[in-house]
């Protein structure tokens, strides 16, 4: 009735809508005899007449909004909450909002979230509080801790629930990812991170629902850790937050969309799935960048996420594997059905890849434990990096981000220290036995010789905290038997005598009043010790806890906190246990905090970046390359900073943390020839390459293959130029010609990484894996029978024997490092410390072997008590009589060749080399020849910049 | 306007219908063409910092457009339909989560007009819906038409297409709800027009 009414007026309307106005009355009466309507008609036509032009017209909607979107907060600043005290507000969203409040009785900050007042009715007040708990009862380091959930009234009146949190110091995956996304390294740890934190929440139950870079955090210390788990789902049932809150919040809805599942684009359920295809979009992004579906808008996103696949990871990233990419590719499968079930599954896939690459060839021999010791970061870096097809790896060094900039090009720097402006740096120079102290701008320009050059050691140098001096440590003076710290300006000058008795770097406070090192005392206990500059005063600190020690180390040194409270020292375990660091407290000298990492035996100098909240370590494997570790003292969770194939021998940072100055090592080497038994001048074959652990073997028939770096050379019988066989990415080492014209080798991704021993056919120089040592094998020295024979050093030094045909690995008895089979089979010789300690002095030991290859402990051992210093790069063979053994020693300054005749007859060195360390020999078979690897360290000051990222902040 | 040149959108939706991936990512080209150009323009004025977001409009009507996977749109003239009712669906929905979330705060006002002074036009999303609704009741048509050319942006052509009425029928049922709207909403407590019984 009404619609009638309604349409006679539509009719009425249309009828004198375009009639001049007087005239309209008039002939509406015409027409119609009901007055209402024809009143109501001449209503709507001055309404119509009345309205602009654009009423209604397109472009025409404007929405205003008087005031933000964003709840109120629902508590104050200094508010308490049971036992929390409200501090600061961190962020606010539509949601709620989230405060730094302090605990005080633990003394820590933590975290509350709290759900929105407004929005929140009460089954969202008590979904909030129920996924609360199920987070508290989730215990897992990826996952952001819930301390405590509790209801308290608000300022408004009303009760707000509240989940007290961790508060996690560190960066987004946004913001650290960068354009191109993480390195290799970093990308591995979020990988394993992220899957374990989710795959723990979906054991529990709980699905995330909102997975994305903003929600993963990365700590300072290198750990991931989801946040905001579950909680997405509080506010509404879809996925999504609501456009209004999420637009007042972010101005978009991006950083959501990109991350949703097909699923949840669609409107439907969002189960583990959704969480394992978020995954996959999150580890993308981790490893590229950008997100698998970003459009040029978010409506191309949704669509893209609906209907497109992402483009293939490996053209992106060519150095992740492709089974890495198969993996993520799986997880964002369109359909919830073809991917992952849950990040448990996903999880174990990540596993089983890596146990993939780990046995490529034969199934059941890495034992559980070797796979898990695999699984380590480095180990996990490389399986990505070369599981299943030889992805080039060339990029990964250029993916470390460190930009290093030679400070100095002699090559013969041995360490460095910044000034605490990071304009100046101090180095020493060593050259053929002398050493001096020089300083020079980093910016460049001459250096100033502060020290010159003469038979000395220098122990580490610092700069003052003003910068005007350089305090130096000093050994080998005879009238300073136990060494001496110094003091310079930098303008140079006399020397100024500090203290005696000095085994580091000396370290200044903050303030400049105090130095800091410690002294050794191999019977006693080592003291870590402060001096008082104005007065020379000295006092104990404190001493080593436990079994630990100071030293001996490779160019240790101590570092004050920036509040010159507390030092923080290296140490060592003397059985080869992995080494630590600690905190003191200086005024009490108690032990506030300490760190360790299995991969650390060797510790060297620490430096504290007060702005980053981080310490640096030089630290490594005993004979593997040091490289400088960043710990974040949050966490206290080691992340290697440096990840080439370069030794770093020191660490000095400038105050502000962002530089850094620090002395790489590398090793170079060339090929020379000559009559054995040496005499004369030997020629030189090939130039100087750079490359570690350089190997040599000669056939029966003459032919001699030797490795530089990744690279395995042949060179022919009675010919003199060597030819390229195989170049790999990494370390190759220890080759070995085999009797059927191929050549075994070592290879290692990088040093302290489990090797592969592989095997080239020398003809077609096409390379197989042969068999995965599960050890950590002692720098890629390996004896080749039946079995390759070596020795790890990550548990102390236990020497193996795995079946080159794939059978189990064994121990081969005590301790020892460095093994070596005889020619005929029946003997072995290796390495051994004269001490229970894995440091100081070795003798070599020769033990018989029985039939199947055991030690035969019913023929006691020959001991070769040699020379005390063993050489950092030892190598040790048999003569090709078996009756001695032949070794490179560091006697005086450069390692020679010397003869060690098993009859107890003296030592013989058979090489004078003054310059250049033999690294390799092998001889002729018809021994009339031999030829060796020559090379040395090159080691130059090198700047990095920003090595250490932003300084952190904490957030939420 | 450019969507009346696609007559292909027809076999898309029911392709897309019958479950055809394809035909469903070349109509997100067609149909995010279109959410992005009409969000533009209902938006046209919005003043940054203090509106809502043209991109978020036409994302959350995106995702209502294809959470609607039961519903089977069969023609390119119901599926415009939908989108235009969806863009109108989400003002409304946000102006009903604004007014919940925050009791005592000002509406979501639309400006109905930049000519005159904000405070006579201004009015609340809520209310153009209350009032399309009504009208709706009394000509389904015209609230449909309506509906159509403002919230789905689409020329009185493309809106005769949809309803399968002729374009001088769209013409003057447009101009006689636009009047009746105007009426009604400037007269709040009028309900002269209402159904007299």
């Amino acid at each position: 009735m009404s619609s009638e009414r309604h349409r006679r007026l539509t009719e009425l309307f249309a009828a004198v809508a375009d009639a001049p106005s007087a005239e309209r009355h008039h002939i509406l009466q015409s027409i119609e005899h009901d007055k209402s309507l024809i009143a109501d008609c001449l209503e709507l036509l001055a309404a119509d007449d009345a309205s602009p032009g654009d009423f209604l017209a397109p472009g025409s909607l404007r929405f205003e909004e008087s005031t933000s979107d964003v709840s109120e907060p629902p508590f104050q600043i200094g508010d308490q909450l049971d036992n929390y005290r409200i501090v600061e507000l961190l962020g606010r969203g539509g949601m709620g909002c989230v405060y730094r409040a302090e605990d005080p009785s633990l003394r820590r900050d933590v975290a509350i979230k709290t759900l929105a007042k407004a929005s929140a009715d009460e089954r969202q007040h008590s979904r909030f509080l129920e996924e609360g708990r199920s987070l508290a009862a989730l215990d897992h380091p990826n996952v952001v801790t819930v301390h405590a959930v509790g209801e308290a009234p608000t300022t408004g009146g009303s009760t707000a629930p509240y989940l007290v949190m961790e508060l996690v110091h560190g960066q987004r995956l946004d913001q650290v990812a960068g354009t191109d996304g993480l390195s290799l390294q970093k990308f591995c740890n979020v990988a394993r991170d992220l899957l374990s934190g989710v795959a723990a929440a979906h054991r529990c139950g709980i699905v995330h629902r909102d997975l994305k870079p903003s929600n993963v955090m990365i700590t300072e210390l290198g750990q991931t850790k989801v946040l905001d788990f579950g909680l997405a789902r509080t506010e509404s049932p879809r996925p999504s937050r609501s456009y209004a809150d999420e637009a007042t919040k972010d101005g978009a809805l991006i950083g959501t969309i990109p991350f949703m599942s097909p699923e949840q684009v669609s409107g439907q359920p969002a189960d583990r799935r959704s969480d394992v295809f978020s995954l996959g979009s999150v580890l993308y992004f981790a490893a590229t960048g950008r997100s698998p579906f970003a459009g040029s808008d978010d409506l191309a996103t949704l669509s893209n996420i609906l209907t497109k696949d992402p483009p293939a990871l490996r053209t992106i990233r060519p150095d992740l594997s492709r089974s890495l990419e198969s993996l993520i590719e799986r997880a964002l499968s369109k359909a919830p059905e073809e991917r992952y079930s849950s990040a448990d599954d996903m999880r174990s896939a990540l596993d089983q890849l890596a146990s993939r690459a780990n046995r490529p060839w034969k199934r059941g021999w890495v034992q559980a434990a070797a796979a898990a010791m695999l699984f380590g970061v480095l180990g996990l870096t490389w399986i990505f990096a070369t599981a299943a097809d030889d992805s080039p790896l060339t990029a990964i060094e250029g993916r470390a981000n460190l930009n290093m900039q030679p400070l100095t090009t002699s090559g013969t720097v041995i360490s460095a220290a910044l000034s605490p402006d990071g304009q100046r740096f101090s180095y020493v120079e060593s050259v053929d036995g002398l050493q001096g102290l020089y300083v020079r701008n980093v910016a460049g320009g001459p250096s100033l010789e502060l020290v010159p050059p003469r038979p000395i050691a220098f122990w580490g140098h610092s700069f003052s905290s003003d910068g005007t001096q350089v305090f130096y440590g000093l050994r080998g003076d005879p009238d300073r038997p136990g060494g001496a710290y110094f003091q310079i300006s930098t303008l140079g000058g006399s020397p100024q005598h500090l203290v005696d008795g000095i085994d580091s770097t000396p370290a200044v406070s903050p303030d400049g009043s105090q130095i800091a090192w410690y002294r050794l005392h191999p019977d006693g206990e080592d003291e870590l010790l402060i001096a008082d500059l104005a007065s020379g005063e000295e006092r104990r600190v404190a001493s080593p806890q436990g079994p630990y020690r100071y030293g001996p180390t490779f160019f240790g040194g101590v570092a004050f906190s920036p509040n010159g409270k507390r030092i923080a020292v290296a140490e060592i375990h003397p059985a080869g246990e992995p080494g630590r660091i600690a905190l003191i407290d200086i005024a009490t000298g108690t032990e506030r905090w300490s760190v360790t990492d299995p991969r650390w035996t060797m510790m060297g100098q620490v430096a504290w970046a007060p702005d980053h909240q981080a310490l640096l370590v030089v630290a490594g494997g005993k004979a593997t390359s040091k490289d400088i570790w960043r710990i974040p003292l949050w966490s206290g969770d080691p992340v290697r900073l440096t990840v080439d194939l370069n030794s770093y021998r020191t660490v000095s940072l400038s105050r502000n943390g962002d530089r850094l100055v620090t002395v790489p090592s590398r090793l170079e080497s060339g090929l020379w020839s000559g009559e054995w038994p040496p005499r004369g001048e030997a020629e030189r074959v090939t130039r100087e390459r750079p490359g570690a652990y350089a190997g040599i073997d000669y056939s029966s028939d003459g032919a001699l293959v030797f490795t530089q770096g990744g690279s395995l050379q042949l060179v022919k019988k009675n010919q003199q130029r060597p030819t390229f066989v195989i170049d790999e990415p990494g370390t190759i080492s220890t080759p070995h010609i085999t009797e059927q014209g191929s050549a075994l080798y070592a290879k290692s991704r990088t040093a302290g990484n489990a090797p592969i021993i592989r095997e080239v056919d020398l003809q077609t120089r096409i390379a197989r894996d042969v068999v995965q040592l599960p050890q950590d094998a002692y720098p890629l020295r390996l004896s080749y029978t039946q079995n390759a024979v070596y020795s790890s050093n990550t548990a102390g030094n236990r020497m193996y024997r795995t079946p080159l045909d794939g059978g189990p690995t064994t121990q081969l008895g005590e301790s020892g490092y460095l093994p070596f089979v005889s020619p005929d089979g029946d003997q072995l010789a290796y390495y051994q410390f004269v001490s229970t300690a894995t440091v100081g002095p070795s003798r070599i030991v020769v033990r018989s072997l029985t039939n199947s290859g055991g030690i035969d402990d019913a023929v006691p051992p020959i001991l070769i008590e040699h020379l005390a210093a063993t050489f950092p790069r030892s190598f040790l063979r048999w003569t090709p009589n078996g009756d001695a053994l032949l070794v490179n020693t560091a006697a005086g300054d450069r390692a020679n060749l010397w003869r060690l005749p098993l009859d107890g007859n003296a030592a013989e060195r058979l090489t004078d080399f003054t310059e250049q360390d033999l690294l390799a020999a092998d001889f002729s078979p018809d021994e009339s020849r031999w030829t060796f690897l020559r090379g040395g360290s090159l080691r130059d000051a090198v700047l990095i910049e920003g090595a250490l990222g932003p300084p952190s902040e904490p957030s939420q | 306007m450019s969507i009346t040149s696609h007559p292909s959108i027809s076999r898309l939706l029911s392709a897309w219908g019958a479950s055809h991936p394809s035909a469903l990512n070349q109509l997100l080209g067609r149909v995010q063409s279109h959410l992005r150009k009409q969000a533009r323009v209902l938006l046209a004025r919005e003043r940054q910092g203090h509106t809502l977001q043209p991109t978020a409009l036409v994302n959350e009507a995106f995702l209502r457009l294809f959470r609607q996977r039961n519903v089977r749109w069969n023609d390119r003239e119901h599926f415009f339909a939908v989108v235009a009712m969806t863009m109108r669906r989400v003002l409304v929905d946000a102006a009903r989560r604004r007014t919940a979330v925050r009791r005592g705060a000002r509406p979501l006002k639309i400006s109905l007009s930049d000519v005159e002074p904000a405070h006579e036009t201004d009015l609340e999303v809520l209310d153009l819906n209350r009032a399309l609704e009504d009208l709706a009741e009394l000509h389904e048509r015209q609230a449909q038409i309506v509906t159509l050319r403002y919230f789905g942006g689409l020329a009185a052509p493309a809106v005769a297409e949809a309803l399968d009425i002729s374009v001088s029928t769209v013409e003057s049922d447009w101009r006689m709800a636009r009047a009746w709207l105007r009426h009604r909403l400037t007269n709040q407590s009028a309900e002269k027009l209402e159904p007299r019984p």
